[in-house]
Formats: structure tokens, C-alpha cells, sequence
């Protein structure tokens, strides 16, 4: 009974990030204002992000008991190690996702930088608008 | 074969990029930038070099970082298809080097330009070496994130903001979407080396790294591997395309090239393009090879050969919109870019030769016509923006019509263009002919008629709009008679080039390139190669733990 229930849930965890994502990719592409869609994008790194992490989550299986899994030996036995990794999640993802909010990080500054010298350029941060002023130069330029 | 000068280039670009702000505190001149960035291009050139000689010899060279064995640490692999774009990579990189120290002389804050493209080339020969999925997405994003601040280098210009802007959003939508696709792959197959994920995919029997990676039975390995091989293929492809500028993602791309400096463009059309095609061939030859999880039929052919029936079409779509696009250009550096998106065009057409159901050697031929289209118009494009770069800031203005008649004060630079501009519509002595004749040949061989006329159309349409730029340069009398300006260096950097092509059309003629090329071609794509590729890397644990390097 337990068990279905956290089975349920996880399907919900993974249904809502994929609604996550669409509503992201909605906001990135049809909001016109850059400051909203910069927002959508950070979002969206946010749930791949977690995502990701959800891919080394492992289940709690009925007969472990509660506890996080830290080894308290230095000099562990076999016994205690076998235990330790049937506890703990997959470390790999952990480290990509880290790596990935580093290089999200950079990505999100330099729109940022963008953004607020767009802002002294046009006096606007609306794409329209600016696409509309833009659509009148390439016309002027092309023969 | 593990040889350490893979590793290093990376490193070394990586390095000098990031401490060339501590030069700033103790000196501003433009001359030592220029030189530190030759100096460095220089050593780049002959670690490539020796990692290109290695690979012509037969080996298949492999460095693993920090000793790690294969799926467990970063593997750099390269073969013959990333040697010989990494051997490009860095004899671009050295030309850029060499017309900086013209170029620095008329812009500010060079400094943080040097930086700048040093990143931007970790980026190109990290994605171009590495071999592993996970690693290829890093090295991709510093590409990225470097070509956006290229691309607003010049903040003072509101169009080179909004060009960096339109380009930076959607450029990260589809790095982060790369990033879903690696998720996938790792959920399915548990691991990130290519290497192994290309075993596992094909089925193919490995000795150390299912040690750690673990065993697949059928398609079940972690996960099940045809779904999520499926799901990461369109969204690692439309990250690549992008990259790439191929159709529906080419949008973004005339303005990033018109507005970036004029070295950045030139390693832009170079060879930034070329990394996207590359990643584009790497997953579709070696790690999706024919005999892979990718085979199940879809609407009655293989998965693989509608992927690539696709981009064969779409290849089609902006080779024809970009060389009609181009003949109505005013601005020079926006024609040669849509010049780009053509040959981009062109790259792809041929895609389809490399679908499962053509023999080996048709295959091979069409990775052959790829690559040495790929050198080519990497050669002469690069060429053409520093050439028609160094004309429009010397007439301060990047209109056609403001350096008519220049052809006239500047013959040498001219006759470089037009070198050039020739190469690119395919002249017979010039090696574009060749490898337009090259892509056309298996297009024949597979039946594909539609592709090898397209080839010729799309040559034909652009002719119009290259001759229509050599005449404005040479037929009418100069406009505005103003004092001549020193281009020397530019002259003769692009001279030499031009030159260099026109020696590579005619030892094509003379020596037996195209069966050179097409023997290398076989050595990737065949089921042998792939093999071999795989073996490489799952051998390095053995040679690791003997002590041995060689």
C-alpha cells in the first residue's frame, strides 16, 4: 500500500517537472518582455536540473531503516560498506548538476548584462517593438 | 595509442585565456597581445599537428584526464573525422592570430577580445576532441557563452546588443535542452563515454568498461536504451543544428556574424558552424552506427535514415533559401553569412549517402566530400570576412556600394576576394570545385537525384550573387577619393590563403587526395572502424595498469 502511494507520487514529481518545462519553453518563446523570459529560462534550467538529480533518487525500499547514509568507521567492514551502498543515491548526477548550475550561472549574468545594455540602447525591454525597429533597418539595407 | 599533446591543447588554451586579465595590470600594449595570442596559436598548431600525424598513421589516439580508466574519467578520442577539424581549428586559429596585430591597431579594449577568442577556441577543440557526451556539453556552453560576449563586443553599437540578445536566449534554451538529452542517455545507459555508449548501443561485446558501466541485456540496460536513445536524438540534434545554423535555426545567424568583430565572424563561418556538423557526424556515425539501437522501423524506413532523410532535406531548404537571401545583400559581412548558411546547406545535402542502406563505400565517399567541403569553405570563408572585413573598416562603412572601385586601390586584397569568391561558386583549378564534385558523385552513386541537382542549383543561384560583388569591386570608378590606408599584413595574410587554395586545388589534381580522403572516410565509418574506435578506449584501463603510456 505504502509503496503505491510513493510510486504515485514520483509519477507526479516527473509529470509535474515535464509541465514545468512546456510552460518554460511557452514563456521563453512567446513573452515579448526579456526580464519574463529570462525568468522562464531560469526555471527551466531549474527543473532539468532537478530532473537530473531525480535520475540517481533511489527508491526506499520497506526493511531499511531511516537514517542517512554516512559512514561512521574508518575502517569499515565489508558488511557495513554493502549496506552504505544500498543506501545511498547515485553521486554522478550530483556533480554534473553542480557543474551545470556553475555554467547556468555565467549564461544567466551575461543575459543579464545583456539585458540592462538593451535597456540603454532602446529604452525598452520589449522584443516587439525592438523587432519592429529592426525589420525597418534590414528593409533599408537590402537592395 | 594515448599521446599527452590531446590534453593539453584544451588546457593550455583554457590557461592562457583566463589569466590574460592579469596582463592588464602591468601592460596595454597591442603588439604583446598579438603575440602572446601567435605564440600560443603557434603551439596549439603543432600539438594538433602531432595528434593529426598520429591518427594518419593509423592509430586512433585517446587521453584519458588524470588517469582515470575510460567511463569513469574525461576521455579525449580522436580519429580521423575530429583530427583533421582539429588541425583546421588551430591553422584558423593562427590566421586570426596573425591579422590581429593589424586589427587591434583600430579597435579599443582589445585585451578583452584576446580572451575572448582564446575561450571561444577551448571551446571549439574541446567539443571537437573530447569523447565524452557530458564533457561535449561543457566544452559547448564555453563556446557559447564566449560567442555571445563576441558576438556584443561592441556595446556602443544597439544592433550588435540585439543581434548577441536574439542569439544568447535561444542559444541557451538549446544547450540546456543538450543537457536533457545527456540526462536521458545516462538515465538509459549509465554512462557518458562515447566510447561505451556506442558499444552498448550496437551491442558490441567490451573487456574493462562494463566493469564499472555495467551489462545491457537486449535493450534493457539501467533503463531501456531504445526509448531514451530516441528521446535524446531529438534533443542533442536541435542543440547541434542550432549550432550549426541549419534551416528552421538559422535566424540568429546574420546578424551574430554581421555584428561580432571581424576575427571572431571569420572563426565563426570558419569553424563554429563546422563543430555543430561535427556533432551532427559523431553521433550519427559512430555512436548511432548502422548496425545500432537506432535500426526499428518508422513509417517503413529505419529511424536513423529518417533522421537523416530529414536533415538532408532541411540541408536543401537552407541551401536554397540562404543563396537567394544572398544575392539582395547590401552589407558585405550579412552576405558572406548567408554565403554560410548555403554552404551550411551544402554540408548537409549530402546526408543522406549515409544511410544504412548504401554500401560502405558510399558512405565513406560521403564523409570524405564532407570534410574536405568542410576545409574548404572553412579556408576561403574566413578569408573573405577578413578580406571584406579589412575593406569596411578601412571605408568605416560595411556597405557594398561605399567600396565599389576598391578593387582599384587596393588590387592585392581584391584579387584575394575574388579568389575566394571564386573558390566558393566552385571554379574548376579551385579545390571548391573538387569537393562540390565530390559531394556530387555518391549523390549519384545512392540515387538521390534530387540532392546532387540541388547541389548544382544551389551553386548556380549563388553565382550570381558572388559575381555581382566582384563587379562592384573592380568595374566602377572609386566614389569618394579618400587617402589610402596601410593594409599590408591583411593583404598579404589573405594572398597567401588564396594562394594555399589554389595549391590545394591543384595537388588534388596531381596527387590522389580524393582517394586518400575517401580511404581515412572508410577507416571512421565502417563497422570495423567503429569497432576499432571502441577497443581504443575500452583498452586504455589495460595500458593504464601495465604503467605503460605508449
Amino acid at each position: 500500500m505504502g509503496s503505491e502511494i510513493q510510486i504515485a507520487m514520483y509519477m507526479t514529481v516527473i509529470l509535474s517537472l515535464y509541465i514545468n518545462i512546456s510552460i518554460c519553453m511557452y514563456g521563453v518563446i512567446s513573452k515579448p518582455n526579456l526580464i519574463k523570459k529570462l525568468i522562464s529560462l531560469t526555471i527551466l534550467q531549474d527543473s532539468i536540473n532537478m530532473f537530473l538529480i531525480l535520475i540517481g533518487y533511489r527508491l526506499w525500499r520497506p526493511g531499511i531503516v531511516l537514517q542517512p547514509p554516512v559512514l561512521l568507521d574508518w575502517s569499515p567492514t565489508s558488511e557495513v560498506l554493502k549496506q552504505f551502498l544500498e543506501r545511498a543515491v547515485d553521486p554522478l548526477p550530483q556533480a554534473l548538476v553542480l557543474t551545470a548550475i556553475v555554467i547556468g550561472l555565467a549564461v544567466n549574468i551575461f543575459l543579464i548584462t545583456v539585458i540592462l545594455h538593451t535597456y540603454r540602447h532602446f529604452g525598452t525591454v520589449d522584443m516587439d517593438e525592438i523587432g519592429r525597429l529592426k525589420r525597418v533597418v534590414i528593409v533599408e539595407e537590402t537592395a | 595509442m594515448i599521446l599527452h599533446e590531446v590534453g593539453l591543447i584544451p588546457i593550455l588554451l583554457a590557461l592562457a585565456g583566463f589569466i590574460t586579465p592579469i596582463f592588464t595590470l602591468f601592460t596595454r600594449n597591442r603588439y604583446f597581445y598579438s603575440t602572446y595570442m601567435l605564440v600560443i596559436a603557434v603551439i596549439v598548431l603543432l600539438f594538433s599537428y602531432k595528434t593529426m600525424s598520429a591518427v594518419v598513421e593509423g592509430h586512433i589516439v585517446v587521453y584519458p584526464f588524470g588517469g582515470w580508466p575510460p567511463p569513469l574519467g574525461i576521455t579525449y578520442t580522436v580519429d580521423f573525422m575530429n583530427g583533421v577539424l582539429g588541425l583546421l581549428a588551430s591553422v584558423l586559429f593562427l590566421k586570426i592570430s596573425i591579422y590581429s596585430f593589424w586589427y587591434y591597431g583600430k579597435i579599443t579594449g582589445y585585451e578583452w577580445l584576446t580572451t575572448l577568442i582564446l575561450l571561444l577556441m577551448t571551446g571549439v577543440i574541446g567539443c571537437l576532441y573530447t569523447g565524452d557526451i557530458f564533457n561535449f556539453f561543457v566544452m559547448l556552453e564555453i563556446l557559447c557563452v564566449s560567442s555571445y560576449a563576441l558576438v556584443a563586443f561592441f556595446k556602443k553599437r544597439r544592433w550588435a546588443i540585439e543581434a548577441s540578445i536574439s542569439y544568447a536566449f535561444i542559444g541557451a534554451i538549446a544547450t540546456t535542452f543538450f543537457l536533457f538529452g545527456v540526462s536521458f542517455i545516462y538515465a538509459a545507459y549509465g554512462t557518458l563515454n562515447m566510447a561505451d555508449i556506442a558499444a552498448k548501443a550496437q551491442n558490441i561485446p567490451l573487456t574493462t568498461m562494463n566493469l564499472w558501466s555495467g551489462l545491457c541485456i537486449d535493450d534493457i540496460c539501467f533503463g531501456n536504451i531504445a526509448l531514451a536513445s530516441v528521446v535524446s536524438i531529438a534533443l542533442m540534434l536541435w542543440a547541434l543544428t542550432f549550432e550549426a545554423g541549419l534551416f528552421p535555426n538559422n535566424y540568429w545567424l546574420p546578424s551574430a556574424y554581421t555584428e561580432a568583430p571581424t576575427p571572431a565572424s571569420a572563426l565563426f563561418a570558419g569553424i563554429v558552424d563546422k563543430v555543430g556538423t561535427y556533432g551532427v557526424l559523431r553521433v550519427m556515425l559512430t555512436i548511432f552506427s548502422s548496425s545500432s539501437i537506432l535500426m526499428f522501423k518508422v513509417l517503413g524506413i529505419s529511424f536513423r535514415d529518417l533522421v537523416l532523410l530529414i536533415l538532408s532535406i532541411l540541408g536543401m531548404v537552407s541551401g536554397y533559401l540562404g543563396s537567394l537571401v544572398m544575392i539582395i545583400q547590401r552589407d558585405v559581412k550579412r552576405f558572406l553569412s548567408y554565403s554560410t548558411i548555403s554552404h551550411i546547406g551544402l554540408l548537409f545535402i549530402p546526408f543522406i549517402g549515409l544511410s544504412s542502406n548504401y554500401s560502405e563505400e558510399v558512405i565513406a565517399k560521403t564523409l570524405a566530400a564532407i570534410l574536405f567541403h568542410s576545409i574548404v569553405h572553412a579556408l576561403s570563408e574566413s578569408m573573405l570576412f577578413i578580406g571584406l572585413g579589412t575593406l569596411a573598416t578601412i571605408s568605416g562603412s560595411r556597405k557594398i556600394d561605399d567600396m565599389s572601385g576598391y578593387g582599384r586601390l587596393y588590387p592585392i586584397i581584391t584579387l584575394a576576394i575574388t579568389l575566394g569568391l571564386l573558390n566558393l561558386l566552385g571554379l574548376a583549378p579551385f579545390p571548391g570545385f573538387f569537393s562540390k564534385y565530390m559531394m556530387f558523385l555518391p549523390m549519384i552513386e545512392a540515387s538521390a537525384y534530387l540532392q546532387a541537382i540541388s547541389i548544382v542549383i544551389i551553386s548556380g543561384i549563388s553565382a550570381v550573387g558572388y559575381f555581382r560583388i566582384i563587379y562592384l569591386l573592380f568595374l566602377p570608378k572609386p566614389k569618394n577619393i579618400q587617402e589610402k590606408h596601410r593594409i599590408v599584413l591583411p593583404s598579404i595574410l589573405c594572398i597567401s590563403v588564396a594562394l594555399i587554395l589554389l595549391i590545394l586545388g591543384i595537388t588534388y589534381m596531381i596527387y590522389g587526395v580524393y582517394d586518400t580522403m575517401v580511404g581515412y572516410g572508410k577507416m571512421v565509418v565502417s563497422s570495423d572502424g567503429v569497432r576499432e574506435y571502441i577497443m581504443a578506449v575500452d583498452i586504455v584501463y589495460m595500458k593504464l595498469i601495465s604503467g605503460g603510456g605508449k
